[in-house]
Parts: C-alpha cells; structure tokens; sequence
C-alpha cells in the first residue's frame, strides 16, 4: 500500500511536468480532435451576425491583454472574419490599452487575407482611458469619444464611420474582455443605450456571465478556446488552420490528465486510508 | 472655386423674393421636445419642405440640411442631412443645461455633381447654406425626464432596504451583544494567524484584490486591512501591503497609519510597508509571487476582488507554508481560494467581516438588518415565482394580477 | 472638523450617485461625468504617488544593498527604458516601445497567467476528495463540465466505440445544463447576497457608521 502514500505525497513538479507535455506535444505534433457540437450561446453569437444585412455596423471592444490571448485571441480572429466575410462594416475600440494593439494587428492581419480596406470595411479607433465613462460617452456621440481613428485620421473622413454616430447605428457590439469590463458595458451601453451587446471571455468567467445570457442583456457568448474552436468550426476553417481547435487539443489532453489525477487522487486517498483520519472537509 | 460658388448661392438667397424662398427653400419650421428622449437634448424639427429645390448654377441639390445654434452664437451646429422631400427629423446635442435656449433651422444642402459625398468646404469649414430667417425657429429647448419610470421596482425595493436597515440599526443598536453571529472560522483564524506571525518574527501579507477603490469589495477590504493592522500593531508584527492601485495604495497608508497611532505605537508604522506594484494584473501578481518567496510571511491575506490571479497567488502562499486567509465576493475565484487557503470568507462575509471583528454595536446591529432584508427579498422571489407559475398555467382575473405583480418587477 | 467635512462630502457624493441612478435627465448625466472626469484626474495624481513609492522602495533597497537588491536594479532600469522610449520615440506600430510591448509584456504575461493551468492541476490533485456527499456531488459535477468542455479528450479515453461516440455527443449538453441550471442558480443567491451586503456596506460609509478608514474610532475596537 505505499504506492498510495507514494501517490498522495507525490511532489506537485512531477504534475507540472505532465502538464507540460500534455499541453506541448498536441502542439507540436499538430494533433487535432474531432469537435463536439458547437455550444448554444456561441451559436447565438453566429446566428445573430449571419442574420445581420451587409453593410451594417459591429463594434469590437478588444479589452483583453496579452496574458489572456491564447484563448480570446482566436475568438476574436473567427468573428472578425465572420464579420468582413459577411461585408458587415467593423469598428473597434479598446478600453484596456495593451488591448489596442492586439486589436490593430488582429485586424489588419484579418482584412488583409480577406482583401478588405482600413477606413472603408474596418477602422481601429484604438485606446481611451476611462472605461464606463468612455462607454457612456459615446452614447452621446462616437466622433465626441473618438474624434480620430488610432492612427490619427479624422472619423469623419473615414467612410467605414459614415452615418455612425452613436450606438443607435451600431447593430452589435462584441467584448472579448478577461476582466469585468462585459459588466461595464451591460450596465452602461446596453441598459442606458439599449445596445445588443454579445462577448467573447475566458472559460472561468464564463459562470459569471451565464446570468446575463439568460436575462437577454446578451445575444450570445463565446466561452474560453471550446468558444473559438466551435466558432471556427461553424466557419468551416480547417482545423489544421484554426488556432482554436489546435489548442483545444492541447487543452483536451490536459483535461483528460487533470480528471485521470483527481480520480487517481481519490482512489489513493481512500485505499490509503487517510480519509479515516481526517473527518473535516 | 467652391467659395466662388456658395458665395453666387449666397447672393441668390439674398436677392430671392420671400414668395420664392417659401416655395423653393424650406418653410414653416417648428419644434418640440422628442417625448421618447428622456435625457433632454432631443428635440422633433417638423416644416414644409421645398416644392421645387432651389437650383444653382453648377451644384446639385441633395437634400435638406437641419442647423441648430444657442441663441446669440453667430455660427451654425450642421444637424442631419435628410431626403429633399422629408418633412421632420430629430436633432440631437441640444444640451439643457445650463439652460441655454436654442435655435433651429432648415436649408437646403448641396453637392458638386459627380463629387457625391464630397462635402463642400468654404475657408476649412462644411458648408451649406445657412437657413433663411423665416426657416429658423426659436427660441426653444428640450424637456428632459427627471425619472426613469421602468426603474420604478429598484426604487421601491431599494428604499425599501435602505428603510428596513437603518430601522433595525436604531431599533437594535442598544441591545447589539444580544445579536447573534453565526462564527464565521475565517475570520476566528485572523488572531491566530496574527500571533503565529509574532511569534515565528515573520510579516504577514496583505492583499487588498485587483480591481480598485471604485468596488466596494476593495473598500471592505480596506476595512478589515484597518483592523487587522490595529491588532498586529499592538504585537509590533510587520504587515507588507502591496498595491496595484496607487489611489488604494494612498488610502491604506492613510488606515494603517491611524491603526498604529490608535493601538499607540505610532512610531512602528512604515509607509514603505504600503507599496505600490504596477497596475499590470500578472506584472503585479509575480511581484506578490516573488514576495511570498522570499519573506516567507507566516500569513498571507487575500481580501477584496479577485481575478484569474487568485490561485496563482494561493497555491505560492501554500507553497511558502503561510497560513492564509481569503475573502472575496469573486464567485468565480472562490472555489481557488477554498482549494489553496486555509479559510475563506465567502461572498457577503467579506462585508461582514469589518462588524464581526469589531462588535461595534453600530456595526451588529446593520448586519441584523441586512439579514431582516434578504428574509424579505427571498420572500417576494418566491411569491413571485408563484405568481409568475399561477400567470403561465391558468387565465383569469387572478392570473392577470399575478402577471402584473411579475411585470412590475422588469426593468427593461 | 477634521472628521465631519469628509464625512459630509461622501454622504453627499453617495447620494447623488444613488439619486442620478433613477434620473434620465441631463443635468444628471452631465454632473455624473464631470464627477467620473475628477476621479480619472485624481487617479492621475495619485499615479505620480504609485510611482514615487515604486522607485522609492527599490531605491531603498538598493541603497541598503538588502537581499535579492540586484532585481531591484532591474526592476528600475526596465521602468525609466519603457518611459525613456516611449515617451522619447512614440508607441507607434513598429516602434521601439511597439516592438518591447510585443515581445517582452506580451511573453512575459502570458508565462504568468500560463501558471495557472500548472497550479490548477496540482490544486484539484491535492484537495478534490470524495469526503461528503456535497464533496462527491462538486467532484462528479467538476469532471462532467470538464470533459464536456472538450468532448474530443472522450473519444481518446473511449475510443471511437459506441460509449465514447455517445459521451462525445451528450456530455457537452449535460455540461452546458450544469452551468446554465445548478450553476447560475447558485451564483444568483451569491449576487443577491453580495448586492445587499454592498447596499448595506455603502449605506454604514455614507452616513459615518463605519469610519475606520477615516479615523476616528467608528467600527473600531
């Protein structure tokens, strides 16, 4: 029976390094799972852009950082081109500044495969500080909030902002966010301004938004990497090209390895008979 | 060129007989308030549009053009452009306040043939002709709501809180160590983790959450950091508090200096001990990691809102064998902290805290009210559930009332 | 004095703000920005102070030459570059500052939050335990969601068999309700809690029952 005292004491770095491999080497060796079916709320998101005619508006807020690219960043990579596919007019914002560049690159990586042009399919209005306050404020007036684009020209020259002036001319407004910034735009652009607004957001905020999805404050949810591959995968991407499915399967295997864990855990905890000895969970 | 030709437009207008400019320019033009626009800067222009568009030489005209100024301004706001035959259109950014008294007229806007949305500039400016004074009217102003209707419910049933707290605080406060607190273990452990932090001669960590002295969730944090400090200062222990906010940084300084003059040991507190960090969310929680590694605090307390840096900063602080403590009303990040720290006040516990710790009556009795308004609140869910069941499966009169009951409560 | 003029101020600013909540109007609105406008200009200040303790502990620690000062070195060095460049080169795309932010933050965040899947792992491994019936059901609820977030790791446990096909297909439904019933459910009762415990937090600071982080002996012991 000492395997399972073995088992039980087993120092946490021989876990990290299983970790490790089972996150590196679908990586590496490009393993792909098959998908499951694609999660409602993220459906909801895609339903509602396919319902969206040409030529309408979709605001992006980029409000996530670097550390949480890995999963909003291939969510962000399927919409906007489910946007520009679908010739719908894309503005972005950033209310988190080390947001703003990922944004600016993410989309101008996206129109340039898809041959769309800056100012006319999609602008990048960048970084303003003051989160609720810039939110409220262009619900007064975009142009008054954003008078320039990020890199400086006019909005009013730029013919992706004709006709954009408030909320009232934007059809959905999509947050990837890792924060809580989602709740500052319910709060401010959808119930004063009456915004439809959806979000794209880590997998472990995921709980604390599902009140909104069912309250209708939001048409949609993308959730975490399962969010970005579903989406992808309702794109028809290939999943050799889908920067999401490749992680999900990454992120499969170190699920499998953290289920096969807690229930060898408990095994070894119980064979050992170390639950007799602590009563107090 | 285009100055040549407005000022032609200009001069046309000038010499056009009344009679033409009613028939061949807007005419007629009133406002009033937009009853659908509660803010007050949004008023509904209506007037008789052109028979027949007045022509100029070499421009084409596109539409009517809607203009708005405060009363003496010399220059004209451009409002919307609408079609050649549109009678009415809303013109926004008429602010109330501080009470100017505007007005609005209507003219005529035109293009550069083959130029389409190419607006006419003169000296640097968009320019259409200016409205014609019998096109402009006002003096006016836009009437703005002074209360949101559809928040009707929060009102009530906030005030209805507020009252139900603040008379049991009155109605309670004398008799406040009769009240009973449920032991709340998190917060029984703090004497203990402050003494073990004594007697090891080790400092402990204090953690106020990540999102700012705007969440109340930081403020009890702030709270409890006051008392917390008030005790340690008594035991000379050291409290490290780094911080990802300087306003939050500024405003614990400020606590713990009063908590170390209280307990009399003024000349024990150092400011540096309250550090600001960077307001970067993984930036700062490798500072607090590296932190934790080094001092190796006897106990490390986490209290306020949290994010996905939670566990991060837990399971170092399990790693360094510090006791440690949480609190949050990060949902999210709870069950993290009930993985990796010896105890965690949960959701609402972390507001309780600041009343559990001290006695003060005040302070009891408001938790007692708090309790006596959640009872209530529960209540009216589940009579509302009911009612909204009773409205779904059965018609009538007494269905109509449950439904109403429900709707009452919407919002939106 | 010293205690009643802040006290006053913050009833007052804690009434306007609960009152402008219910009010459309303009005049609102626009008092309710001009206040957000002075606390983003406070927050300007108190930043100059943020760094001022930021470079004074370093400096100190420095000064003294105290365990691990060499990081203090850099942790100086790195904040005057990024100021010096950015401020002295712009942050422009394909800038200097452009270039660090992408190479040097964006890596060194990711590392960070990248922890978590590694602590996660060794956390769920060292206290999930079927001890009570409440442990057991969290634990069965937590493997459920976990594999029905990715149904793909199924047909790795179960093969392409009928059990695995069949997991693959209604674990991520049986997931999906777990967090849309029992999981909201839960989370509601703790946002009505946590809401009123704020109500009554806000109502103690707004009329000077709770003072202790002004001083003054208010909640205190």
């Amino acid at each position: 029976m000492r395997i399972w005292g073995w088992l039980l004491d087993l120092d946490r770095r021989w876990i990290f390094l299983g970790i490790a491999l089972a996150v590196v080497i679908p990586i590496v060796t490009k393993y792909t799972l098959p998908q499951g079916k694609p999660a409602p709320p993220t459906v909801a998101v895609y339903n509602y852009i396919e319902a969206l005619k040409p030529g309408e508006v979709v605001m992006i807020a980029f409000d996530y950082s670097p550390s949480s690219m890995p999963e909003l960043h291939p969510q962000a990579l399927a919409v906007v081109r489910h946007l520009l596919q679908h010739k719908l007019r894309v503005v972005s914002v950033s209310l988190n500044i080390q947001g703003t560049s990922l944004g600016r690159d993410l989309l101008s990586q996206v129109g340039g495969e898809l041959g769309a042009v800056d100012g006319v399919d999609y602008v990048h209005l960048g970084f303003k500080p003051g989160g609720s306050q810039v939110i409220l404020g262009m619900g007064e007036s975009i142009a008054q909030v954003y008078p320039t684009a990020a890199d400086g020209r006019p909005i009013a020259d730029l013919p992706v902002m004709e006709g954009v002036k408030t909320y009232d001319d934007v059809s959905l407004l999509i947050d990837f966010a890792a924060g809580n910034l989602p709740f500052a735009w319910i709060a401010f652009a959808g119930e004063r301004y009456n915004q439809k607004i959806a979000a794209g957001i880590t997998a472990v905020m995921a709980t604390d938004l599902y009140p909104y999805l069912q309250s209708g404050q939001l048409v949609g949810l993308i959730n975490g990497l399962k969010g970005a591959a579903d989406y992808e995968a309702l794109l028809g991407i290939e999943p050799s090209e889908a920067p999401g499915m490749l992680g999900m399967s990454s992120q499969s295997i170190a699920h499998l390895l953290i289920v096969v864990l807690v229930i060898a855990g408990n095994i070894a905890y119980f064979a050992s008979g170390r639950h007799r000895r602590r009563g107090r969970s | 060129m285009n100055t040549l030709r407005l000022g032609i437009v200009g001069l046309l207008l000038l010499a056009a007989p009344v009679c033409i400019a009613q028939t061949r320019l807007p005419s007629s033009v009133q406002a009033e308030d937009d009853p659908e626009e509660p803010q007050g800067i949004q008023m509904i222009v209506t007037w008789r549009p052109p028979d027949e568009p007045l022509q100029v030489d070499g421009l084409q005209a596109v539409g009517q053009r809607v203009f708005f100024r405060k009363m003496g301004e010399a220059q004209w706001r451009l409002g919307p452009v609408v079609p050649l035959d549109a009678t009415t259109a809303p013109v926004g950014g008429l602010k109330p306040w501080p009470w100017p008294r505007w007005e609005i007229g209507v003219s005529l806007e035109y293009q550069i043939p083959g130029a389409a949305g190419e607006m006419l500039t003169v000296m640097g400016r968009p320019s259409t002709i200016a409205p014609l004074p019998e096109a402009i009217v006002g003096p006016v102003r836009p009437v703005g709501a002074w209360f949101k209707p559809e928040y009707t419910a929060v009102l009530v049933l906030g005030v209805l809180v507020c009252a139900i707290v603040l008379i049991t605080l009155y109605t309670t406060r004398g008799r406040a160590e009769q009240v009973y607190i449920r032991p709340i273990a998190g917060l029984e452990a703090v004497n203990d983790a402050i003494g073990r932090a004594t007697e090891m001669g080790k400092p402990i960590v204090y953690v106020s959450g990540l999102s700012g002295i705007g969440d109340i969730a930081t403020i009890a944090a702030m709270l409890i950091l006051g008392h917390l400090s008030r005790r340690s200062a008594a035991y000379e222990t050291e409290i490290l508090v780094p911080c990802q906010d300087p306003l939050v940084m500024t405003t614990e300084r400020e606590i713990v200096r009063q908590a170390y003059t209280e307990a009399g040991k003024p000349d024990a507190y150092k400011p540096d001990n309250i550090f600001y960090v960077t307001d970067s969310q993984f930036g700062y929680v490798a500072a607090v990691d590296g932190l934790m590694m080094r001092e190796k605090p006897a106990a490390a307390f986490y209290m306020g809102y949290f994010f996905a840096e939670a566990l991060i900063l837990a399971e170092t602080g399990n790693q360094t064998g510090a006791i440690q403590i949480a609190g949050t009303d990060a949902d999210t990040q709870l069950p993290f902290f009930i993985t990796a720290c010896d105890y965690t006040l949960m959701g609402e516990e972390l507001y309780a805290a600041s009343a559990y710790l001290s006695r003060q009556p005040l302070l009891v009795a408001q938790l007692r009210g708090q309790d006596i308004a959640k009872v209530i609140i529960s209540a009216v869910m589940i009579a509302g559930v009911i009612a909204a069941t009773y409205a779904v499966l059965t018609t009538g009169a007494a269905a109509d009332l449950a439904n109403a009951f429900v709707q009452w409560f919407m919002t939106e | 004095m010293r205690l009643q003029i802040p006290l006053l101020i913050t009833f007052l600013a804690g009434v306007f703000m609960a009152v402008q909540f219910f009010v459309p109007h303009d005049l609102g609105v626009t008092a309710y920005t001009e206040l957000l406008n002075w606390g983003r200009i406070i927050g300007a200040f108190a930043l100059v102070l943020g760094i001022h303790s930021l470079l004074r502990t370093h400096l100190e620690k420095i000064r003294r030459r105290r365990h691990d000062w060499p990081y203090s070195m850099v942790a100086i060095v790195s904040f005057v570059f990024m100021v010096v460049i950015g401020i002295g080169f712009g942050s422009d795309p394909g800038s200097a500052f452009d270039w660090l932010f992408n190479y040097v933050q964006v890596p060194l965040d990711a590392t960070m939050f990248a922890l978590l899947a590694f602590f996660i792992a060794s956390a769920a491994f060292r206290t999930f335990r079927a001890r009570s019936t409440e442990a057991t059901l969290l634990l069965v609820a937590a493997i459920v969601v976990m594999l029905g977030r990715v149904p793909g790791s199924l047909l790795v446990l179960f093969g392409q068999t009928g059990v695995g096909e069949w997991l693959h297909s209604t674990m991520p439904d049986v997931s999906e309700w777990i967090m849309n019933f029992p999981s909201v459910a839960a989370k509601r009762g703790i946002i009505f809690g946590v809401a009123l415990g704020s109500i009554a937090t806000a109502l103690r600071i707004m009329l000077g029952i709770e003072r202790s982080h002004l001083g003054g002996g208010g909640g205190g012991e």
